[in-house]
Formats: C-alpha cells, structure tokens, sequence
C-alpha cells in the first residue's frame, strides 16, 4: 500500500507543469477544500481538468478568459488573477492553506484519507457542493445499480460498488469507457496489483477519495484487515 | 430583383453605409462578421449542451437515439475545431467523452434483433 498522507495533506497536489521553464512556483491545489463546494463532475468534466495532475495545459490566459481556474477564480466568486493574489496558489507548498483544515471538523468521519467521510457528509447534507456552474444543474442520474464484484483470491469476500455514491459526485462519462471500458461482466481484470499502479479503481481511491487501504468500504465482510 | 430592391438588401447586410450615418463599408463587413461569428458560436454552445445533457440518461436510450447522439457529436466536432484554441482544447475533450460514452453504452447493449 502507498504510504498515506497526513489528513491535510490527502488530495492536496503540485500543479509544476512549467516549473523549470517559467519562474512561476508550481500551483498547489487542495481537493478538500474544493469538494466542499463543487462536485468532482464540475472540474473533472464542466471544466475540462484531467483526473491526472499536469496532464491539462492549464495557461494564465486561459485562466484570466474564465477556462479552466479562472471559471471561479475571477475577482467575483473567488479571489482572481491580480498580482497580489499570486501566491495563494502558485507557491510549491503542498500544505498551503492547511490551517482551514479545521472547518471540516463535525464532518462525520473515517479512520483514513482527510478522516472525512465525504459521501456521507454529503448525504446528510452536511455538505452542499455545487453540481455544475451552469445556470441550469444536471439531473440526478437515475442508474443506481450496485455491483457486486467477485474478488480475485478466494479468502477475499467481494467488493461492493455502488453507481450512486459515484454518480452524487461525478457523471458517467468521467469513468465510462475511459477508466471502466468494461463491456462484459466479471471483475478478472481489476486486479489489485493494477488498482495500486494507479488504474481503475486506483484513478481517485489512492489519493483523492479514501485510500484502498481503508479495505472495508469496499469489501464490506472483510474481517481482517490494516 | 431589381436594382433598388438590390440596394435595400445590401444595405440590410451592412454593406453600404446610409447617407447621415457614416459608417464605413470595413466596419459594416465587420458588424457582419462579429455578428455571424457570435451567431454560429451561440449555435454550436446551444447544440453542444444538448447533445451532452444526455450523458445522464445514456443508458436508457435506445440504439437508434445513441447512433443519433453519435452523429451529432461527430458534426459538432467540425464545428468545435473552427474555433480558437483554447475553445478548442476544453469542448473538444468534453465533446470526446460525451461520444465516447454514447459508444460505449451502444456497444455495451445487445444487438437488435
């Protein structure tokens, strides 16, 4: 298992695309502070940013257009491209802005990742993130199907997925067919060893949403386990 | 037409300045242009969210409303890649996974029969 962040530090990532050929600082960017508020689906899918850090050519004109950052980062909803504000974000620290790590206190909770149970928390509406920028929301995604995924050895009892934890936070196409292109049924090919490289499962539950090592949320009859 | 039903047409376009107002004919062509320009992107945004407000409700779609979707993805594209770069570089990749979801859910269904 990848070693596991401090709980302010889990999901917290380096934007460095240009360091070392720009003097700008790499950007950092902290999911908890942003899911409070959006939906995954609203930079993942609305705004166009990649699951994967560096992979989007993010630029400051672009920024300053209203794309990408600057869809919220503009001087109205929150702070904007100005001079002054440069360094709250381009600053190389991946635990800037740790200090308001308190808020999520009396968010319900877990023993891994922020210690957050975010889907819980936004299922009590504890939180209320914004499912799209738009005027006009998306629906609710009507398909709730829960799978139950057969695991690899036989001393592990199944994984359990349900599309609706999912699909309160993301939207089909964020998995579909790119990270899950799963025509068939069965579960041979989500091996854990390729959900630790980082595929599958292993795109968002090894350093946004809560680890794989929290093993139970997903193979709820585990009895061993960490 | 006839020559003052011709006039009256161009002057519409833009083309031809009205005595009193002035503008020159560079600036009625641009006034057109911005125009037509503004038109074709309203045209495509409004095209491009409706195609991919389906994405919720692939799955109960039917072969022939996905083949649909597909197509009109495929032509929206064309019209995307006209547009500026960075336009281009966020619509196109969501326009990408709007189709590739559609084919993904029309591959997954089994075959009419």
């Amino acid at each position: 298992m990848p070693p596991e962040p401090p709980p302010e530090l889990y999901g917290n990532l380096l934007i460095r695309r240009t360091w070392g050929t720009s003097r700008v600082r790499p950007a950092t960017f902290s999911h908890w502070s942003h899911r409070r508020k959006y939906t995954c689906r609203v930079c993942h899918s609305e705004l166009g940013f990649a699951f994967r850090a560096d992979a989007t050519e993010i630029t400051e004109a672009e920024n300053k257009a209203g794309k990408y950052c600057g869809a919220c980062h503009n001087g109205r909803t929150v702070f904007g491209h100005e001079e002054e504000h440069c360094a709250k974000c381009h600053n190389g620290n991946l635990g800037y802005g740790k200090e308001k790590f308190s808020e999520l206190i009396g968010l319900p909770a877990t023993k891994s990742g922020n210690r957050v149970d975010w889907g819980r928390a936004l299922e009590e509406k504890r939180i209320t993130p914004a499912a799209s920028l738009s005027a006009e929301p998306p629906s609710d995604i009507a398909y709730d199907k829960t799978l139950t995924l057969t695991a690899e050895w036989a001393f592990v009892p199944p994984a359990i997925f349900p599309h609706k934890k999912h699909t309160d936070w993301l939207e089909c196409g964020n998995c579909h067919p790119e990270i899950f292109n799963v025509r068939k049924k069965g579960t041979k090919q989500f091996e854990m060893t390729r959900i630790l490289k980082g595929e599958f499962c292993g795109v968002c539950h090894l350093s946004v949403a809560f680890p794989i090592s929290d093993c139970k949320r997903c193979h709820p009859s585990i009895k061993r386990y960490q | 037409m006839n020559r003052r039903n011709i006039a009256r047409f161009l002057v519409l376009l833009g083309f031809v300045p009205l005595p009193g107002f002035a503008p020159s004919i560079q600036s009625g062509i641009q006034v057109t242009l911005e125009a037509r320009q503004a038109f074709a992107q309203e045209g495509w945004r409004e095209e491009f969210d409706a195609v991919c407000a389906k994405t919720d409700i692939a799955m109960t779609l039917s072969r022939d409303e996905l083949t649909d979707l597909i197509g009109r993805c495929d032509r929206l594209k064309t019209r995307i890649e006209a547009e500026d770069e960075s336009t281009r570089k966020v619509y196109l990749r969501r326009l990408g996974m709007c189709r590739d979801l559609y084919r993904f859910v029309l591959e997954s269904k089994p075959p009419a029969r």
